[in-house]
């Protein structure tokens, strides 16, 4: 049982977290639950379709933000940008999939336009065959529609 | 980093064309997602499919042109960046680098695959109506990053639902207020769309609906400051007799173009006026027995400014007088304007849109570029255009002198009525004003036209055909003018596409504005009416 003030999460395999409540808020999804129904501040919130690995990230993130939003002189803007930057850099594709999803799911919006902004750097260079395979899309247009498109954007190539 | 991962996600496709080196160091993250694929079906997340959310937000953080060029990714990804609100909200993302908003041309356009029945003359209205956006970026010289976004399809209309028997198509469209547009079809139906949104409403018809007879129409929108609503007004022209006024092939009637001007109180005419407030209900008809002007006018949109609708009635190429009306959108009443002291001697119809309405401290102005007619405006050197009394045809701007006392402003609606009395007794003056153009507009002046007002007032001016490859870069520049200070600052806008030629023979109206995003969609502004934008 999580003490007052402290929240349970469950990742989808099972994974258990304390985190300070102010920590789970950042996440809009989280914060309604607990304002709509006091019993799942005293229980285990469970989160479905994360995993562990994923959820560590999400509260590593959300616990330097939480952090800082409370007080601005220990954590620094500039702080939390060189946090952001570094925090990005490391994932791997995966796991940055995963996350940005995780993140939309859970409505961290902070975080789902930091993953945003790294993914759209990340594509901004592809045309887009390559983007359907990166996110393994299927192209479901005929050849004859994909050229009305480019027809009617064509300044676009 | 970032190629690395781009190389991670590569290897899950079948097609490998990594290094070997790099092939090594990811042989260990492989593992990784083979381990993590095993938890991800356990957890039945769908590993494969980026959810149409994430998508959408994704795609507002790319620049206009990759947007575009995503559209062909797949049929959802399409669909995403055509909803409605996907544009306005992908640039309200970006909203503070555009402060000033973009310029809009609306294009209505004759459609070269359309079919017209065998035998008939070409009809002049369109089929294609399309609004083409890019937005104002403070010019920098060699600055690659400040590059603006070219000119894409903001909206594209719809055709008018047609049947096999009898074809429509859009025969005008209003001039953009607030980011809001109407246009009409031969079918005599009005619709209302909010460009920034992209959403499309049908509009209650008129009643005014007499095949038999010709009926030449136009429509003008308007913002209502006092009531705080928009008004649509149409106009129309009903002829009895053996008159034939028309302009437009209607079903039944003749494509033939005649023209023969009746006299202001021919019986053989009457002329209709009704008002349309949006989002309440019907259209209402205005008594316009007493009015002395004809509502006779081709092609021209009118101009709202101040609470007051302005355009021009007459058809200068058939001789009649060419009058500048004004209508009051509270009070909903006429005053007409002498326009003798400012139009050109030149009963031309180009003449007439080389005068362009702008908006001057929040009264009407004229904005006329005579420049066509002056030979070597290129030698005019800055120092030379201080003095002003040497420049009366090269260019001039004009507004309507307010003959009340400025700083005795009583509330709003008292001062609109003063102003519509001042155009009922002919107590109002056109006052002057001339514009030195800088150096770098005035080599090619020619085609200088004002494009509309920024947000904060100033008048936008640019060469709209002018081509600014010359210049190393594909922009156009756009000048803003501050009457207070007399100084230009230059803008940016994307290049045209050449498919938009302006002066192409297909293009039946164009008009150009300064759009600000505007974030209230249509269904709540009016809430009523069909949207038939899907």
């Amino acid at each position: 049982m999580a003490s007052k003030g402290n929240l349970t999460l469950k990742s989808c395999n099972g994974k258990e977290f304390i985190v300070e409540e102010k920590v789970a808020v950042m996440s809009t999804t989280i914060k309604n639950m607990v304002d709509v129904d006091d019993s799942f501040a005293q229980g285990v919130i469970p989160i479905i379709g994360v995993d562990g690995k994923i959820l560590a990230k999400l509260i590593e993130y959300c616990k330097e933000h939480a952090e800082a939003d409370e007080d601005e002189e220990v954590k620094s803007e500039e702080y939390l940008k060189k946090f952001d930057e570094k925090f990005v850099d490391e994932l791997n594709l995966n796991d940055l999939y995963d996350l940005l999803k995780a993140s939309n799911y859970l409505e961290i919006t902070k975080l789902l336009n930091l993953l945003c902004q790294k993914v759209a750097s990340m594509i901004k260079g592809k045309k887009p065959e390559e983007i359907r395979r990166i996110f393994n899309i299927k192209n479901d247009f005929t050849p004859e529609e994909e050229e009305e498109i480019n027809r009617q954007n064509p300044w676009a190539f | 980093m970032v190629s690395g991962i781009m190389q991670s996600a590569c290897d899950i496709l079948p097609k490998n064309t990594e290094l070997e080196a790099q092939k090594e160091e990811e042989e260990e993250e492989d593992e990784e997602q083979k381990a993590k694929a095993v938890v991800v079906v356990d957890c039945n997340m769908q590993h494969q499919q980026l959810p149409d959310d994430l998508a959408f937000e994704l795609l507002t953080t790319l620049s206009m042109k990759k947007i575009h060029q995503f559209m062909c990714v797949s049929k959802s990804w399409c669909s995403i960046v055509r909803s409605p609100l996907f544009l306005s909200h992908a640039y309200r993302r970006r909203g503070h680098h555009h402060p000033n908003g973009g310029l809009l041309v609306s294009l209505l356009q004759q459609d070269e695959s359309l079919h017209h029945p065998p035998g008939s003359l070409l009809l002049p209205g369109g089929a294609r109506l399309s609004f083409h956006y890019s937005p104002l970026k403070t010019h920098h010289y060699f600055d690659p990053e400040c590059e603006p976004e070219p000119f894409f399809c903001r909206l594209t209309v719809p055709p008018p639902p047609s049947s096999s028997s009898t074809y429509y198509c859009y025969e005008g469209v209003t001039q953009v207020v607030d980011g809001l547009v109407c246009f009409y079809d031969t079918a005599n139906h009005v619709y209302v769309s909010n460009v920034c949104s992209g959403e499309i409403m049908r509009l209650p018809d008129s009643e005014l609906l007499i095949w038999e007879d010709l009926v030449q129409y136009n429509y003008y929108l308007g913002f209502d400051k006092v009531n705080k609503v928009y008004k649509l007004l149409k106009w129309s022209l009903i002829s009895r007799g053996g008159y034939v006024i028309c302009r437009q092939g209607k079903p039944r009637s003749t494509h033939v173009k005649r023209f023969k001007i009746p006299d202001c109180n021919s019986r053989d005419y009457y002329k209709e006026c009704e008002v349309l407030t949006l989002g309440c209900g019907c259209w209402r008809k205005l008594d316009v027995s007493d009015a002395t002007f004809l509502p006779l006018m081709f092609d021209t949109q009118s101009f709202c400014v101040g609470g007051f609708l302005y355009w021009f009635s007459g058809v200068p190429e058939l001789g009649t007088g060419c009058e500048l009306i004004a209508f009051n959108l509270s009070k909903e009443k006429f005053g007409f304007i002498d326009r003798s002291t400012i139009l050109p001697k030149s009963r031309s119809m180009y003449t007439l849109r080389s005068h362009r309405f702008a908006q001057f401290m929040g009264r009407l102005a004229m904005v006329s570029s005579d420049g066509w007619y002056v030979p070597s405006i290129d030698t005019f050197e800055l120092e030379e255009l201080e003095d002003l009394e040497d420049l009366e045809d090269l260019e001039d701007l004009e507004d309507l002198e307010d003959l009340e006392d400025l700083e005795d402003l009583e509330d709003l609606e008292e001062d609109l009525e003063e102003d519509l009395e001042d155009f009922e007794t002919g107590q109002y003056k056109w006052r002057r004003h001339y514009i030195n153009w800088p150096v770098e507009l005035g080599r090619c002046s020619s085609g200088v036209v004002s494009v509309g007002n920024l947000p904060t007032g100033e008048i936008l001016f640019a060469d709209l055909r002018r081509s600014t490859k010359e210049e190393g870069g594909s922009f156009m520049p756009i000048y803003s003018f501050d009457h207070q200070t007399s100084k230009f600052r230059k803008f940016a806008v994307g290049q045209f596409p050449s498919s938009l030629m302006l002066n192409d023979k297909m293009a039946l109206a164009v008009s150009v504005c300064c759009l600000v995003e505007k974030a209230d969609p249509l269904s709540v502004l009016f809430g009523e009416g069909k949207d038939i934008s899907n």
